[in-house]
């Protein structure tokens, strides 16, 4: 179906280029007749100009011609992209072999030997006209397809963006309430201050300086903040209970890490199954002495063994009720006496390879310094 | 589970102050009631090393006269009252309780002692629970109140056994080529001018004390 108008004879346009004025009125006599929508040029230059002018679907051109001849006319046709795809008959004498191949490497689609039989020539003419027409519309099928590939791009691209900004506001939705939830946890406890910010961010640089991959850190930033949140579960009087600990209370405290996992326990999403881990096992100390389960080792997931520094370091440099904010040195020669037994000595030597930053992030999270929840936030999402 | 048990060393025998120290008089209540409270703000029950019958006799009198709850008070004896110095009584208390448990060691004479330098070392031990934990004022050893655990009883009976001269600052020597004692620095954080550590040896050293405190009051 969609091939019957090209094989009709009146839309192909035919020109004829011809120095001869008999022959070329005889042929565009013809071929009008023939129902061809027909051009005439009377030598090469004019032909070319009509070329480009009618952009006809074939062109018939003398070989013999002055000035310009068919070769020439033929070359020019065939180096242009515009008319490349018209198809050139080069009429020549009989059995001209070597013009025929000179002919063809001009780029000649077809050969007449005059004199020519009408039928020859009507059989040529359709038969170029033909593939014009398909080269023809393949190119503009090629040009639609490629508009509609760009308007299906651009729409896909469009859809892309908006999805990405979803994604990006469900995301930052979901950490700031993981931020918050913290935060709820944090104020049942005696922490005041940046505590969980600190730690998340001490996690971090952990994490970096173990070369762990982006989306493994992601998951700690996000994650970390969460350890103590099992704190809801536990009675305030015991938090914040200014003395010694009895052994009921501390069991008490010890089951934190536990109601920190049931709170956290089976979600689909990835920070809260990290979350839920490090919740579980961030008291749990190198030499199996700690708890809830006495792991041991390796066997305590990294997250948790990297938490558990960050944990008692901000814990150390943390003003407490009964006393101020120890030292950092006095700090860190805790930690360092602590590898080994309480923690992974392994993480302790990163902690102390990173120690310049640690300080960087203990002294811009002040507890004092009310803008440190918004450049917290900043840092956190 | 471990406990922090908290011992005052009740088993000195006074020489420089010229009579049994806990009994000694500091603004107007026995130098071992100062402790003692202090002690019993934090624990419930409070432990006395002694060294000889009479020293218990004589306190358990004077708790008796103080109307102190006798179920607060329990009295630990010296194993080797043949050592001179503290570590018998260290030494006893950590053969008393069980292995895991860590005890909290005070000196009867220090009796301007913190509440809070005590929780200071109660946080501290619980990261080490296997580790003695003595402040370090300058270049001076504090060795009460401290952090002993009763986990390290073999080292120290093998200290005993080995050391010529059993004071403290040898033991402290050993116990840090066991890599089993750290120093504290920071108690400055916890008690600001170290009021904690002001001990009465004699009693020249109680009168200033006292008029120090009655200044301040
Ligand atoms: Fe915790």
């Amino acid at each position: 179906m969609f091939w019957l108008g090209i094989e009709q004879s009146e839309n192909i346009k035919v020109l004829v280029v011809e120095d001869d004025d008999e022959v070329r009125t005889a042929m565009v006599d013809f071929l009008i007749k023939e129902g061809y929508e027909v051009y005439s040029a009377k030598n090469g230059i004019e032909g070319f100009r009509k070329v480009l002018e009618v952009e006809p679907d074939v062109v018939l051109i003398d070989y013999l011609m002055p000035g310009m001849d068919g070769i020439s006319l033929c070359k020019a046709i065939k180096n242009n992209s515009e008319t490349v795809d018209i198809g050139v008959i080069l009429i020549t004498g009989v059995d001209d072999l070597e013009i025929r191949i000179n002919g063809l490497e001009a780029g000649a689609d077809d050969f007449l030997s005059k004199p020519f039989l009408i039928p020859e020539l009507k059989a040529r003419i359709r038969s170029l006209s033909k593939i014009k027409k398909y080269r023809d519309f393949l190119k503009s099928y090629q040009e639609t397809l490629e508009s509609e590939v760009e308007r299906k791009t651009s729409d896909l691209l469009k859809a892309h963006l908006e999805l990405k900004k979803a994604y990006e506001e469900i995301k930052e939705l979901s950490l700031e309430i993981i931020y918050r939830l913290a935060k709820a946890a944090e104020y049942k406890d005696e922490y005041t201050g940046f505590h969980i910010q600190r730690i998340s961010a001490y996690c971090v640089k952990m994490a970096e300086s173990l070369g762990l991959n982006k989306e493994q850190i992601d998951l700690l930033k996000y994650g970390s903040p969460l350890h103590d949140i099992g704190k809801l579960g536990i009675p305030e009087k015991i938090l914040i209970k200014p003395g010694i600990l009895d052994e009921f209370e501390r069991e008490i405290i010890k089951k934190h890490t536990l109601i920190g996992f049931k709170i956290l326990e089976g979600s689909k999403i990835k920070y809260l199954q990290v979350a839920e881990k490090i919740a579980l096992f961030h008291h749990e100390r190198w030499d199996g002495t700690g708890y809830p389960y006495g792991l041991r080792g390796k066997k305590i997931p990294l997250f948790a063994r990297i938490t558990a520094i960050a944990d008692v370091f901000d814990a150390l440099t943390t003003d407490r009720p009964y006393r101020r904010a120890l030292s950092i040195s006095q700090a860190l020669e805790i930690i360092k006496h602590s590898s080994g037994t309480h923690f992974d000595p392994e993480l302790v030597n990163i902690f102390f390879k990173i120690k310049d930053q640690i300080i960087e992030i203990r002294n811009f999270f002040k507890d004092e310094d009310p803008k440190s929840d918004r450049l917290f936030l900043k840092f956190f999402l | 589970m471990s406990k922090l048990r908290a011992i005052i060393l009740a088993g000195g025998e006074g020489l420089r102050i010229g009579q049994y120290k806990p009994l000694v008089t500091f603004l107007g209540k026995p130098l071992i009631f100062w402790v003692y409270s202090t002690l019993r703000k934090l624990f419930p029950v409070v432990y006395l090393s002694f060294k000889t019958e009479v020293q218990k006799k004589s306190l358990e009198k004077l708790l008796k006269f103080y109307k102190v709850n006798s179920k607060s008070i329990e009295f630990i004896p010296d194993i080797r009252p043949e050592l001179r110095g503290p570590i018998s009584g260290i030494l006893s208390a950590m053969h008393f309780f069980p292995s895991e448990d860590s005890l909290l060691v005070l000196a009867v004479d220090q009796p301007l002692i913190q509440t809070d330098l005590l929780l200071f070392l109660q946080e501290i031990s619980f990261y080490y629970p296997k580790c003695i934990l003595v402040c370090q004022k300058e270049e001076h050893i504090e060795p009460f109140p401290g952090i002993y655990p009763c986990s390290l009883k073999k080292y120290l009976e093998e200290f005993i056994k080995v050391s010529e001269k059993k004071s403290l600052y040898r033991m402290f020597q050993f116990f840090l080529q066991k890599k089993s004692l750290l120093f504290l620095k920071d108690w400055n954080k916890v008690d600001l001018n170290g009021k904690s550590f002001i001990n009465i040896n004699t009693l020249e050293q109680l009168k200033e004390l006292e008029k120090k405190c009655f200044g301040l009051e």
